[in-house]
């Protein structure tokens, strides 16, 4: 029994407006909703329309009604000290649920084609943050794509990524990056998935949380890259123009700190497995099916992209390392096949 | 690889068939064959030589006729060759990679 937040609830504000829709792509996936999706423009769907997932609102009293008196198994924690702060549950018939206090929960089915999201009743908006981060990266790899912890821009028409653990300096780069011209693909989550035997980058949302340092660094420069939607207290989320269409990528760079001094951009010959596997985004999902697709794209990054160690030095900006890469990509022989 | 993982097999011959089981995939990266069992979750990384004997190996009917193919290719003794294909045979089916048979004997 479901009720959708669209029919009752007179009072509820839904994002965009009551009559709203959504219609646009992310991760791969074109996407469907009947409200808007903060940090994901409205476009044109991909071409193919072979992956596609539909988005609806629900209640968390509705959610916790369907999957009480299941014995889900519980994939991942997340904790805060001792106290448990959300968690993602499988169920072999309703597919997984999302679970984060203070942002609401979440159902993806089984396939990634259904995905509900039940905001917290207190009216935040910070759902919308989980939906675009966590819950439509998940939905993208049961659909098929893979999805890389990475961020990405586009320069002419080839994609750039930038993989990296969290404050390793993703965001920083990809927006001094656009602040040079490129243009963003994508933030934090970059999906892969292989059309016609070549290796394709899909972008995902078109906003960035900029740390406040990174923003003061620029000066005044980021206020003009795109409109501003959230002050917080560590960062300010900033909705830049998004490249829409997939792309090779020309090369991809695993991003480190704290192992030089200076910044030394050195290449990866031959790729390295292990670097490439241990960059996804989401260790949750391992059934074979997805764990042979993941091997799969892990060998053609492997094949058709040029791969290198970006070690980040101690006094080095974003903006010098901007300049520093893009000469390094300057100086890449063009490969032919790509494109 | 704890010891426990690694299992004593039968011994590998010249007249033994090397099969992969369904649940090992494996895929070619530009500097080596990652192999994956997908019942552990583990990953297997083999060098290009490795990697060219497991194409090999799941073509040809033999451990002794794909010895014979890559003893040709790489231009090397024969006997060498076969005797580093039953070491490398022993060494996956200890890993629980590959299934030795030596049930069709002529």
């Amino acid at each position: 029994m479901t009720r959708s937040l669209t029919e009752a609830s007179p009072g509820t504000e839904l994002p965009g407006g009551r009559g709203a829709s959504f219609s646009g792509h992310a991760f791969g996936m074109n996407i469907r909703a009947g409200f808007q999706v903060a940090g994901l423009p409205s476009c044109e769907p991909l071409e193919g329309g072979g992956r596609h997932t539909s988005l609806q609102l629900e209640t968390e009293a509705i959610v916790e009604a369907e999957w009480e008196g299941r014995s889900p198994e519980r994939i991942r924690e997340w904790h805060d000290g001792s106290k448990v702060e959300g968690g993602l549950d499988l169920d072999p018939e309703l597919g997984y649920r999302m679970t984060v206090e203070g942002y609401g929960a979440f159902t993806v089915s089984a396939d990634g084609c259904n995905v509900r999201c039940a905001p917290p009743s207190d009216g935040s908006r910070a759902w919308e943050e989980c939906l675009i981060g966590q819950v439509l990266p998940l939905a993208a790899v049961l659909r098929g794509v893979e999805v890389l912890h990475a961020s990405a821009v586009s320069l002419g028409d080839r994609g750039v990524a930038f993989v990296g653990a969290s404050t390793a300096g993703k965001t920083s780069l990809a927006v001094n990056l656009v602040a040079r011209g490129a243009r963003l693909v994508t933030d934090d989550v970059l999906g892969l998935a292989m059309e016609d035997g070549r290796l394709r980058c899909f972008p995902g949302a078109g906003v960035v949380s900029l740390r406040h340092a990174e923003a003061t660094a620029m000066g005044e420069r980021w206020r003009s890259l795109g409109e501003v939607s959230v002050h917080g207290p560590e960062a300010v989320r900033v909705a830049l123009d998004r490249d829409d269409r997939p792309l090779p990528l020309a090369a991809l760079y695993f991003l480190e700190r704290g192992v030089s001094d200076a910044t030394r951009i050195e290449p990866i010959e031959g790729g390295d497995p292990c670097l490439l596997l241990a960059s996804s985004f989401n260790f949750s999902v391992r059934d074979r099916g997805r764990l042979i697709n993941q091997l799969e794209t892990c060998a053609a990054l492997s094949a058709q992209v040029p791969q290198f160690r970006l070690s980040i030095g101690a006094d080095t900006s974003a903006g010098a390392l901007s300049e520093q890469l893009l000469r390094n990509l300057d100086e890449l022989p063009p490969r032919g096949g790509q494109g | 690889m704890t010891s426990s993982d690694r299992r004593e097999g039968p011994p590998v011959l010249p007249t033994s068939t090397i099969d992969l089981p369904e649940h090992v995939v494996h895929r070619k990266f530009a500097a080596e064959t990652v192999l994956l069992n997908l019942e552990t979750g583990q990953y297997h990384g083999v060098n290009p030589t490795g990697g060219r004997m497991l194409e090999v190996l799941e073509q040809a009917g033999t451990v002794g006729e794909a010895a014979a193919q890559l003893a040709g290719e790489y231009d090397q003794p024969a006997e060498q060759v076969e005797r580093d294909l039953q070491e490398f045979c022993a060494d996956l089916a200890e890993r629980g990679l590959v299934e030795v048979d030596d049930s069709k004997l002529d």
